[in-house]
């Protein structure tokens, strides 16, 4: 191969990428490290060991209402839809806001939404679907679970299913849940690889209006680095209704 | 004309039938979730509601008998009376497939809707096309499909004859369970005007927006002009101005009754012997494969049916992640099923079905890490879940006016239909 002329090897790989997938070759220098997906907030993934989310494993998001936790899980979702996989929405308590995904780049087209009747059920879709290799990212949604709805063990059992499941697979899944004590989000944190709890800090004004808000973000669980640290994230709402 | 049959508690009703113990009583069907699945109109009378937990249907009715519901089992009973009804024609529909969804937990989220006129009885419904019939013999026909009904399953029916699917379903709401009504061709609109708009089969929001433009009775959508209702409600305004002028053009779909194979065995005493048991499942479950290997298909559906010697019934089923011929695993399925039922008495009787048949797909390895998924991919992946867990779970998001001022203008759902 003449490597002095580009477009003759580009063309080549351009082909083979179209006909084989584009991870089926690529040129040294543009190989990254495929175990992580950056959140796309640089000060984050500097806290993060691999500097993102873990694919193929579970990432515990936790945090109250307006904390900045569905914006973090949907900024990351649109991030992996942009290289073109699926994702899936598993909306447990059917209030997830699809019109403020669509405002943080999410591609309606590309997202499907399950609507379970338990956690557990919900999981045992995961579990489908990861097996399935239909998306890069499952966000898995049980911010405001009541915690009699599902036996905890059974939970657990299948969140174990689930977790093997996604070993050596590309997929991402995302817990958001609320408060850290509560029954699901203790189940779902002991099989995470990463778990990082958002408190909102404060909200950013611009004379009377407020155009944004900073959230904290501390890492509470990582299988590869040491917990503890934390960044500080700040969230414009221009393109976004509410936060 | 069409008629429309409706077989109000209709799961109930196939158990107070295979056990005339329960006939009379107060009866309430159970989930897996230990809710009220299915009720008698007893249990109903007593205040009992679609969606209450175990524990509160108790302190309603205190008499209430609770049963484990066996959906598959109700779906071969319906499917079987649908066989028998291509007998007066061969275009029998079934409202709904064969899910037998219960009309009011369809409805529930609509919380406005007045509880007048809407049908808030779980009931199982299909239409049949009966062709031309002169005027005379439509009223015959009224009076003599209710008992036919009755005789070849068992249960009550009410039935609805009108020159549309729409007016025969609301004609069916009439009558008592037995007793048939027939709505001329000429009498629909004015049949159709005091009635709810309620009935018509569009969502929720275009329900409460009929209402907020005071339409509130089908005769009051059917008054104004189509071009109005086209106007303001698109195409969907048009099938309701059609459906509300007792205009319902669409067809009754020919009946193609599902394929299953079954294989059963009777046991001359009742065993309690978990190891005869075993081998008679093991010997069901190779003649299953066997049939199924031969004509070349797989299974995904999975029932084990088992009649105690004191006359009750016990069925569990599974829906498999992938179909399958093997006897090996459909052997180690329909023990776990079998295990997992709570047998205390001898077993009679033992049945094992698989439905949902159809060829083998192939599936290709892909030789690299994957490649970007269409949303047409997706799409058809989900269309298999729906198959497992059912259509109320899957959902895609359509974009229908980013600007809209209402939030919930913006966005539409809809279902992911089953593949």
């Amino acid at each position: 191969v003449r490597t002095s002329s580009h477009p003759p090897l580009q063309h080549v790989v351009a082909a083979l990428q179209r006909r084989w997938g584009p991870n089926a070759l690529q040129r040294l220098s543009q190989l990254r490290e495929r175990g992580f997906l950056p959140t796309g907030w640089d000060a984050l993934d500097q806290v993060l060991s691999g500097g993102g989310v873990p694919c193929g494993g579970i990432t515990h998001l936790s945090g109250q209402p307006t904390s900045g936790m569905v914006t973090l899980a949907f900024q990351i979702t649109a991030r992996a839809l942009a290289e073109g996989y699926g994702a899936v929405a598993i909306d447990l308590t059917r209030s997830l806001d699809l019109d403020y995904a669509r405002r943080c780049g999410v591609v309606l087209d590309q997202l499907a939404l399950v609507w379970p009747p338990s956690p557990r059920i919900g999981i045992e879709i995961a579990r489908d679907i990861v097996a399935q290799d239909i998306a890069a990212v499952i966000v898995f949604d049980a911010t405001a679970v009541d915690a009699a709805w599902d036996d905890p063990e059974m939970l657990v059992r299948s969140l174990r299913r689930l977790k093997a499941a996604l070993v050596d697979t590309p997929c991402i899944v995302l817990c958001l849940t609320g408060t850290s004590n509560h029954p699901c989000a203790t189940a779902i944190n002991s099989v995470a690889a990463l778990g990082l709890a958002v408190e909102h800090v404060t909200w950013l004004h611009e004379t009377q209006d407020v155009v944004g808000y900073r959230a904290q973000i501390t890492v509470r669980k990582d299988q590869r680095g040491s917990p503890g640290r934390s960044a500080a994230i700040s969230v414009r709402l221009e393109e976004t209704s509410h936060p | 004309m069409m008629a429309c049959v409706r077989l109000p508690h209709f799961g109930p009703g196939i158990e107070q039938r295979d056990r005339p113990a329960l006939a009379g009583k107060p009866l309430a069907l159970v989930d897996e979730t230990d809710h009220i699945n299915d009720l008698s109109q007893g249990a109903m009378q007593a205040g009992v509601r679609l969606g209450m937990s175990v524990l509160q249907a108790q302190a309603v009715c205190g008499d209430l008998t609770l049963r484990p519901a066996a959906p598959a089992r109700y779906r071969r009973a319906f499917g079987d009376l649908l066989a028998t009804l291509t007998h007066f024609s061969a275009h029998v529909e079934p409202e709904e497939g064969l899910a037998l969804r219960a009309d009011a937990r369809r409805r529930k989220h609509l919380t406005f809707l007045p509880r007048t006129q809407v049908d808030a009885v779980p009931a199982a419904v299909c239409y049949l096309d009966l062709g031309t019939l002169p005027a005379g013999e439509t009223q015959t026909v009224a009076r003599r499909l209710p008992p036919f009904v009755q005789e070849r399953c068992g249960l009550p029916a009410a039935v609805g004859l009108a020159a549309g699917k729409f007016t025969a379903r609301v004609a069916a709401l009439l009558p008592k369970a037995g007793e048939g009504l027939a709505v001329l061709p000429d009498r629909s609109a004015d049949f159709l005007a005091t009635f709810t708009v309620a009935l018509l089969p569009v969502d929720g929001e275009t329900i409460r927006q009929l209402y907020l433009l005071g339409l509130d009775t089908l005769g009051d959508v059917a008054a104004l002009p189509v071009t109005a209702v086209v106007d303001r409600f698109g195409r969907e305004g048009r099938i309701m101005h059609r459906l509300a002028g007792g205009r319902d053009t669409s067809p009754v779909q020919r009946y193609m009754p599902p394929v299953m194979e079954r294989a059963a065995h009777q046991f001359d005493d009742s065993v309690e012997d978990w190891t005869v048991l075993r081998a008679v499942l093991a010997k069901l479950t190779d003649a299953l494969s066997a049939r199924l290997r031969g004509a070349g298909q797989v299974a995904r559906h999975v029932v084990v049916d088992l009649e105690l010697a004191d006359g009750s019934r016990l069925e569990c089923d599974v829906m498999l992640r992938r179909p399958t011929a093997s006897a090996r695993s459909l052997l180690d399925t329909v023990y776990e099923l079998a295990a997992s039922l709570p047998v205390a008495t001898g077993i009679a009787d033992v049945e094992l079905v698989v439905d949902d048949i159809g060829a083998p797909v192939a599936r290709q390895l892909s030789l690299f890490e994957r490649e970007p998924v269409s949303a047409a991919h997706l799409r058809e992946v989900l269309a298999s879940l729906v198959a497992r867990y059912g259509d109320d779970c899957f959902y895609q998001a359509r974009l229908v006016d980013g600007e809209a001022r209402l939030p919930e203008r913006r966005i539409q759902m809809e279902k992911v239909g089953r593949r």
